[in-house]
């Protein structure tokens, strides 16, 4: 569980926490949200003011975040936008405390008909995200 | 005496996995040897994993993070990789500083080279295979001449083999193979079902077998025998995949072989009685030649072929063929929802091969991996998924 630190502002611990619950469902810890925006420096995922306006509207709501996700995986793939939720997926991936999520593990038969219903949605939030994102007028 | 008044027998140019034979090879004739080599290590010793399983590892090992992204996060992969995709932090250094000392211009052509100390042999997929007879005949030269230098080689680097229908296309003819590394359940499916229907894929020019791997499954010299840990794409801890540095390790405890890294070769040329090397030193940029009786070019097809064109042909221009290769990601739903094993090898699993004249001579290749140890990160970056596990 994330707490709050000295070295992160409560702004970059909330962006971390909500990238995390989005990837995983749980909140990460103060290493993980440290190491998140060391590697968003290190690889220069910076936004820029549009992106910035369109960021601050995916972390104020889990469902914007998710649509905007969906979007970009076909309209822009290569978007700082999304290097950054990448960024924490590698940082989540890499820590013991997410290993189960990570890992194959043996799931009921009904497994398979939750990854039909979850890649249904995720086509309706990509054609949410694909409007949502025209309406803000990003490119 | 090092180097430059000295005349060598031998100059071997590169320490990947054909100088490395060569350079032992012409020790053991009793030649006096120097080996030239640009030699990069990892001087960030990112190997530093445990003995341990690839799952043991990260549901327990604390501070992995650093060993599976690097220590500047350099291991996060972003975009199209064009070369390396699947090269690990710890494997990240045999493509350092290439595009300085061996630049190429080109928008089509990708190659991947290395100055390594043991060149692309430091992270290869340790698949082994033998030039056909068709494809020696092609070469004019004949398939059985060559025989007792692969089983040489063989015997010297340990592989793992079965006697089935990839054994014509990879070491069928070979002794002393070891039993071939163990397979996934799920392959072993695969592989029933091919058999199953055989006749009708042979027919068709399709072959399915167990790859051949320089992996030895039992103990070889100071080398440990696999221990299916799928760790292979981050560590050698017990050198079960051959690697050539080791051969040249090796030889650096005797008297007659002298290896001279941090030099990279630039051109030769060719007096009446020797050949002298000319070299440029990577510290200090300064030039440095070296003299033999004979010249060795092993830095790979392309280097080979910079320093031919360097040293004799002036401004010629030589024509590159390159087999294109692709990465296709393929989902068995079947075992969706399924815990993987955890006594598992992350290298080749299966070979498939497509001959269609039947005659061994122009044939594609296929080899089936299972996707774990490489991180889903990668996979994710290739594909295009939305990013949530919470999802799924």
């Amino acid at each position: 569980m994330c707490q709050k630190g000295q070295t992160l502002t409560d702004a970059q611990l909330d962006e971390a926490q909500r990238l995390s619950k989005y990837l995983t469902g749980r909140r990460c810890s103060m290493e993980d949200a440290a190491d998140y925006f060391k590697a968003v420096k290190t690889h220069g995922a910076i936004l820029d003011a549009t992106q910035k306006r369109l960021w601050r509207l995916m972390m104020r709501s889990s469902f914007v975040l998710r649509i905007v996700d969906a979007a970009f995986v076909f309209t822009s793939p290569a978007s700082v936008i999304r290097k950054r939720i990448f960024i924490m997926f590698c940082v989540l991936e890499t820590s013991s405390q997410f290993s189960d999520i990570f890992l194959p593990v043996n799931r009921p038969r009904i497994y398979m008909l939750t990854v039909a219903l979850r890649a249904f949605r995720a086509v309706l939030a990509c054609v949410a995200g694909v409007v949502f994102v025209k309406l803000m007028g990003y490119k | 005496m090092t180097g430059k008044s000295k005349t060598y027998d031998v100059i071997v140019v590169g320490a990947g996995l054909a100088g490395a034979q060569a350079c032992q090879t012409l020790v053991e004739a009793g030649a006096d040897v120097l080996l030239v080599d640009a030699g990069l290590t990892d001087k960030k010793g990112r190997q530093r994993f445990p003995n341990l399983d690839f799952e043991s590892v990260r549901r327990t090992l604390n501070g992995q993070r650093q060993l599976f992204l690097g220590d500047q996060f350099e291991g996060i992969p972003w975009g199209n990789l064009k070369v390396g995709a699947q090269l690990t932090p710890p494997r990240m250094y045999i493509t350092e500083l290439v595009d300085k000392w061996l630049p190429l211009i080109s928008d089509t052509f990708v190659p991947m080279e290395s100055l390594a100390y043991g060149g692309l042999g430091n992270a290869w997929g340790a698949g082994c295979y033998m030039f056909s007879e068709a494809e020696f005949d092609l070469m004019g030269f004949s398939r059985s001449d060559f025989l007792d230098a692969y089983q040489t080689v063989a015997d010297r680097i340990g592989i793992s083999a079965t006697n089935d229908d990839a054994a014509p296309f990879t070491v069928g003819g070979l002794g002393n193979t070891m039993p071939a590394i163990d397979i996934e359940p799920r392959m072993e499916q695969l592989l029933k079902r091919y058999y199953k229907k055989r006749e009708r894929w042979n027919v068709r020019g399709f072959y399915m077998g167990r790859p051949a791997l320089a992996i030895i499954t039992r103990k070889h010299g100071r080398r440990e025998p696999f221990a299916y840990e799928d760790m292979d794409f981050w560590h050698d801890n017990r050198g079960s995949v051959y690697r050539p540095r080791m051969t040249v390790d090796a030889l650096t405890e005797g008297p007659l072989f002298k290896k001279l890294l941090g030099r990279v070769a630039i051109a030769f040329s060719e007096h009446d009685a020797e050949v002298i090397l000319h070299t440029r030193r990577m510290d200090n940029g300064e030039t440095e030649e070296f003299k033999s009786r004979r010249l060795l070019l092993c830095p790979g097809p392309l280097g080979t072929a910079r320093m031919v064109l360097r040293s004799t042909a002036g401004d010629a221009r030589l024509p590159i063929l390159c087999n294109p290769y692709s990465y296709v990601p393929m989902l068995d739903w079947r075992h969706l929802g399924k815990a993987m094993p955890l006594r598992r090898s992350g290298m080749g699993q299966l070979s498939v091969f497509f001959d269609p004249d039947g005659n061994n001579s122009e044939v594609s290749m296929a080899s089936l991996y299972t996707y774990r140890s490489l991180m889903l990160f990668r996979l994710v970056n290739e594909a295009r998924l939305t990013l949530t596990m919470h999802a799924s």
